[in-house]
């Protein structure tokens, strides 16, 4: 195959994949027309040939794959041709506890509220109905708390290829006062160590078990917050 | 521990026509938040943080929120009783030559961590804003792929909730409401008025064409009906020959409709 038609051929099975293409699946299926490198090549030409014409939309590595996805830009465009609000914009308590969880996942509701010093259990509800966590089974301690981890809709939704793709935690300054975001934002183009710590879990072993599981834990939530007086900012935006 | 975001007061105005206050409030996300702010305010150094300073200033803060009526949640009186924990194991004498942690590392660690946390959510906060504007095709299924195979492997309890709303949905608008039909209750004396009526236009009618169209209960409800007018003598049945047409007359007699809900049984 011709490069040229290589990459019109890649470009047919973007445009038609439901989800994020893996590179190593389309390495494997053109295995006799130069495999992972000629694939990663003809990928990196498709990306480059969209960015220099500046079109509608983009190649993007996001949740272990590429898609193409429109650019931000036309957010409005978009908005009101198909009449959509858009979704709301996660509150600064959804994005600290999501935080929390894509550095120390699988982690428990009590770690995230000791490690926030405020109980976060209407936040891990909230984000686990926006699909940006889920429960990835119970944590072998007294009580068996379940443990959530971060999803790959929360992988698509940052535009992260991997969650090991974000920069590591001590990347994130220790002093207060000190502005490092603009440097952060690029910085998690890098690819650091992952910072994820495997725990004792018991995992769900079958799908059914799996839901059960996050019925129970919204169960838990939902007691444990009933038990304040104040309910979050984020339950009442529900 | 108690809530998420708790308000903290900045002076308060008087609104003019109204007596009520109206308080503008920046909100912290817990009681690190509130401590990180305050160490940001005076320019303290995080590692070597004044305790009663800082102690003085945060009891301070949940004074105010007092005062405004604000409920102080449990994690902000918690942090309260930490601080002052902290200030009164520093003024233990401590042996020189086993020189034991700073009672405030623990803490400090805490803050640290913490504010990396809010760095990242800061983060997440500008990545979340541009994320949002960009769109990615939905799902469709592929020609001639009746019985794919379906990945289940990252489907969560609100896949499952959103799958079932929309099959919920997509139901209600293949299967409209469906329109109850009331069985329809046949009254002998409504059929009795309209016996009577047809008679006092027309005398005589035949029975056979009285009955035409009617159901089964509608039927009962005509023949029972006819039968109590013969009876009040309002009407008189001829049949002129075996078999043959049933003449409807009316009689010379005058009967008073009024008296046919009388027959009407429940």
């Amino acid at each position: 195959m011709e490069t040229n038609e290589l990459r019109a051929a890649i470009e047919a099975i973007l445009f038609v994949s439901n989800e994020p293409v893996r590179t190593e699946d389309l390495a494997e299926a053109f295995a006799d027309d130069g495999g992972l490198d000629a694939v990663i090549a003809q990928l990196e030409e498709i990306r480059r040939t969209l960015e220099t014409n500046i079109g509608g939309f983009m190649l993007e590595q996001a949740a272990g794959g590429w898609r193409f996805a429109t650019r931000a830009e036309h957010e409005p465009t978009l908005k009101k041709y198909f009449d959509r609000k858009g979704q709301n914009r996660l509150s600064i308590a959804a994005l600290e506890t999501l935080a929390i969880v894509a550095y120390r996942q699988p982690i428990t509701a009590p770690e995230v509220s000791e490690l926030r010093g405020v109980n976060s259990n209407a936040v891990i509800r909230t984000l686990l109905e926006r699909h940006m966590i889920r429960v990835a089974g119970r944590k072998n301690v007294v009580g068996s708390p379940f443990l959530y981890k971060t999803t790959k809709d929360f992988l698509l939704h940052f535009g992260l290829n991997d969650i090991r793709d974000l920069p590591r935690l001590e990347e994130f300054g220790d002093l207060i006062g000190e502005n490092i975001n603009e440097d952060l934002v690029a910085a998690i183009e890098s690819a650091p160590e992952p910072t994820i710590t495997p725990a004792e879990i018991t995992e769900a072993s079958t799908e059914e078990e799996a839901a059960a599981n996050e019925a129970a834990a919204l169960d838990d939530l939902a007691a444990s917050e009933s038990n304040h007086a104040v309910q979050s900012d984020d339950r009442q935006r529900e | 521990m108690s809530d998420e975001t708790q308000p903290v007061p900045l002076p308060v105005e008087e609104e003019a026509d109204e007596a009520a206050y109206k308080v503008t409030l920046p909100s912290f996300h817990g009681p690190l938040d509130l401590l990180l702010h305050l160490i940001k305010q005076q320019k303290l150094d995080i590692y070597d943080i004044p305790i009663v300073l800082i102690t003085q200033q945060y009891t301070a803060y949940l004074d105010t929120m007092e005062e405004l009526n604000l409920e102080v949640a449990a994690d902000y009186i918690y942090m309260a009783a930490l601080l002052i924990n902290i200030k009164s194991r520093m003024l233990l004498p401590h042996d020189e030559e086993a020189p034991v942690e700073d009672p405030r590392k623990e803490l400090v660690d805490r803050l640290l961590e913490y504010q990396r946390f809010k760095a990242v959510a800061e983060t997440f906060a500008e990545l979340d804003v541009v994320r949002m504007g960009v769109w990615a095709r939905p799902p469709a299924p592929l020609p001639g792929t009746t019985d794919a195979e379906i990945d289940m492997s990252d489907v969560g309890l609100f896949d499952l909730i959103d799958a079932f709303r929309t099959a919920l949905n997509r139901y209600k608008v293949n299967h409209p409401q469906a329109i109850e039909l009331k069985r329809t209750v046949h009254k002998i004396s409504d059929k009795m008025h309209e016996l009577f009526e047809k008679v006092k236009e027309k005398s005589p009618i035949r029975l056979q064409w009285f009955l035409e169209n009617r159901d089964r209960d509608e039927l009962i409800a005509v023949f029972l009906g006819t039968l109590e007018l013969v009876r009040l003598g309002g009407i008189s049945l001829q049949q002129g020959e075996l078999f043959g047409d049933i003449l409807i007359s009316r009689t010379e007699k005058e009967i008073d409709p009024a008296q046919f809900a009388l027959f009407d049984h429940s």
